[in-house]
């Protein structure tokens, strides 16, 4: 069943420079300049199901946050449909937005900075319809969880960045609502605390609570460990959108490693005529193999190299989501030259 | 736990109306020096007035004596005090507005289920009590230092309904006025519709001279205190404070009608253009100072 249901979404920012003035206005009004636009999305369809951790990548400006904005309710597209939780986005906005649980990146901004913490905590929770007896009893526990307990009785005015964030984090999950939107969830964050969270979004969030949640980020490594599916967002444009290990398979290189005592002249010719083979490297008596699905072709690969010398190890190297975005990003970015 | 409420019931409106007055006061309790010093502003302010008045009072009689003893005194403070309501009620949409725009607050409020009306009157509730507070403590100054003749008369409860109608009708440019800040990207701290009303209310509504004083010096400027809601809210609170004029008094009657009127064109009007400077933030994606 999906529950975020994205059809041809569309749009476009009205930008203004530095050099508009009021004469800019009055043409742009009448007709005589052209508004300058932006387009941050650019025709996204998706299907997002529930109880999956869906990850959107993307570089600066992609437009992962104005999605996730009107995912949330907060921005009218200019073309397209989305549904969310079974309710139009365009039409049932205050449904939409009383359905998402979103993590703005910054949003620890609307703190009171000379308030407690936990008190702090309660307040927002609150205010975003949790009760407020059951928000007193948890946020002991969700304060644990992020990792700021010893804290709570301190003003937020002296936080690190770090803890800000997971301040931020706090409020959302203090006020759990079926979807959640993570724009950036653990910048500024250390790595221990940052796989603590990690694990709780994934194993109690989505797994014991059957939330869903959608994970913005340029973290490739972070978006790799807990996602399901990717979708990767460029220029507002979805170039690709599996799971998480077809599109490693897909579009990622694989790299096999072998130490060989003998010759190994002559072996990068030979290897030429595999076809998963897309280039070898000699390195002194190390041989670098990189290509797509090596592995199913292995015995292949072995038989010949075998045939030089003695293999004195082998190891192979998985792609990763980074080879992935370097690889789709890549064939865009280079197309513009 | 549980996912949030969509809709939340009474009792919990009321909760989240403690929580926000809590931290309303914990707030105000952070300022204590500039409430004391705001104290001695309001007392030397009355002063002020107390002497110019003796100065003045054997001009003004003629123009005043329809209200009270015609003590010119007594007239201003009653004036300044309605004034002080009517400001809160001009400038707290775009103060709301604006300050939940530089703190990245309009979002979650929005995504609240609470929803913006319901937030809007929690945080006027507590604006309006501590305005009540100060007000009540310049009447008492007023009175109990300076003498100002009010006195608590028999149709002294219609301030109530007066202070209401006064609040809507005004608070239609209060609305217009925080819809500048989405709609016209006003994002000053002086928005021209709040000051254009808050200058002319202060000019021509009668707050310390009444406006009839204007038909022999600049007729445009009579006409003008005609067509502002202020004029006929101060009129009816001096009447019912200092004369105990009631509903049958035709005065009186005139100048409720007047406030009805302005506030049915009025705060519908707010109404629409605030929806409309909230859409717009919608489309362009300003509902935050920050993007993301
Ligand atoms: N309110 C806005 N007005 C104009 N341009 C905007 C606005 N918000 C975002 N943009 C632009 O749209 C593009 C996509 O932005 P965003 O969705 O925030 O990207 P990101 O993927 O980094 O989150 C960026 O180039 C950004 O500058
Ligand atoms: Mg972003």
């Amino acid at each position: 069943m999906s529950i975020i249901d994205l059809e041809h979404l569309t749009k476009t920012y009205y930008v203004r420079d530095p050099s508009h003035n009021w004469k800019t206005t009055v043409k742009e009004a009448v007709g005589l300049k052209k508004k300058k636009t932006l387009t941050a999305l650019n025709d996204v369809s998706l299907n997002i199901q529930k109880n999956e951790i869906f990850g959107i990548l993307g570089p600066n400006g992609a437009g992962k946050t104005t999605m996730l904005k009107i995912i949330a309710g907060l921005l009218i597209p200019n073309g397209g449909e989305a549904t969310v939780c079974g309710f139009d986005a365009l039409k049932e906005r205050q449904d939409v937005r009383a359905s998402c649980s979103f993590l703005r990146s910054g949003g620890w901004i609307i703190f009171d900075y000379k308030y407690p913490l936990y008190k702090n905590l309660i307040f927002w929770a609150v205010v975003m319809g949790a009760e407020y007896e059951e928000v007193k009893e948890e946020v002991d526990a969700v304060l644990k969880v992020v990792g700021l307990h010893e804290k709570k009785s301190e003003f937020p005015e002296s936080l690190s960045a770090g803890e800000r964030q997971k301040l931020n984090l706090a409020r959302c999950l203090l006020a759990p609502r079926p979807i959640f939107l993570l724009d950036e969830p653990t910048v500024n964050i250390d790595p221990y605390s940052a796989n603590f969270i990690r694990e709780y979004v994934k194993n109690t969030l989505v797994k014991e609570r059957d939330m869903t949640v959608l994970l913005a980020t340029h973290n490739l490594w972070e978006a790799e460990m807990i996602c399901d599916r990717i979708a990767i967002l460029h220029q507002g444009r979805i170039l690709e959108v599996d799971k998480t290990e077809n599109l490693k398979r897909r579009f990622g290189t694989e790299e096999a490693v072998f130490k060989i005592k003998g010759g190994v002249r002559g072996l990068k010719s030979s290897m030429e005529d595999i076809p998963c083979i897309s280039d070898v490297v000699v390195i002194g008596d190390v041989v670098k193999v990189f290509g797509r699905d090596l592995r199913n072709n292995f015995r292949q690969i072995i038989d010949r190299v075998d045939g030089y010398g003695k293999i004195e190890y082998v190891d192979i190297i998985q792609p990763t989501i980074n080879d992935v975005f370097m690889q789709l990003i890549g064939e865009v970015e280079g197309d513009r030259e | 736990m549980r996912y949030t409420k969509r809709k939340l019931t009474s009792r919990e409106k009321l909760t989240v109306l403690r929580l926000i007055t809590e931290r309303r006061i914990r707030m105000w309790g952070r300022f204590k020096i500039s409430s004391l010093f705001a104290i001695i502003g309001t007392f030397v302010g009355i002063a002020t007035f107390f002497f110019l008045g003796v100065l003045v009072q054997p001009a003004i009689t003629p123009y005043i004596s329809d209200y009270g003893s015609g003590d010119y005194f007594t007239y201003v403070l009653v004036g300044m005090a309605f004034m002080a309501y009517a400001g809160i009620s001009l400038s707290m949409y775009s103060n709301i507005i604006r300050g939940s725009y530089w703190g990245n607050t309009l979002e979650i409020i929005m995504s609240s289920p609470l929803s913006f009306p319901s937030f809007f009157v929690m945080t006027a509730l507590w604006t309006y009590f501590t305005a009540t507070l100060g007000i009540l403590l310049y009447l008492l100054l007023g009175v109990f230092v300076f003498g100002a003749g009010i006195a608590i008369t028999s149709t002294f409860w219609l301030i109530i309904p007066l202070l209401v109608l006064s609040c809507i009708a005004i608070s239609g440019f209060g609305l217009m006025s925080g819809s500048m800040f989405l709609l016209a990207d006003v994002k000053g701290n002086v928005e021209p519709i709040s000051w254009a009303v808050g200058v002319l209310s202060g000019l021509v509504s009668g707050v310390v001279f009444p406006p009839e004083i204007f038909l022999t010096v600049a007729p445009p400027l009579y006409h003008l205190s005609r067509i502002i809601p202020h004029t006929y809210a101060i009129d009816a609170f001096r009447r019912t404070v200092l004369n105990g004029e009631g509903l049958s008094n035709p005065m009186v009657q005139q100048d409720f009608i007047m406030l009805a009127l302005f506030a049915m064109i009025l705060f519908p009007l707010g109404l629409y253009m605030f929806a409309r400077g909230i859409r717009k933030a919608e489309r362009t994606g300003k509902l935050a100072r920050w993007g993301g």
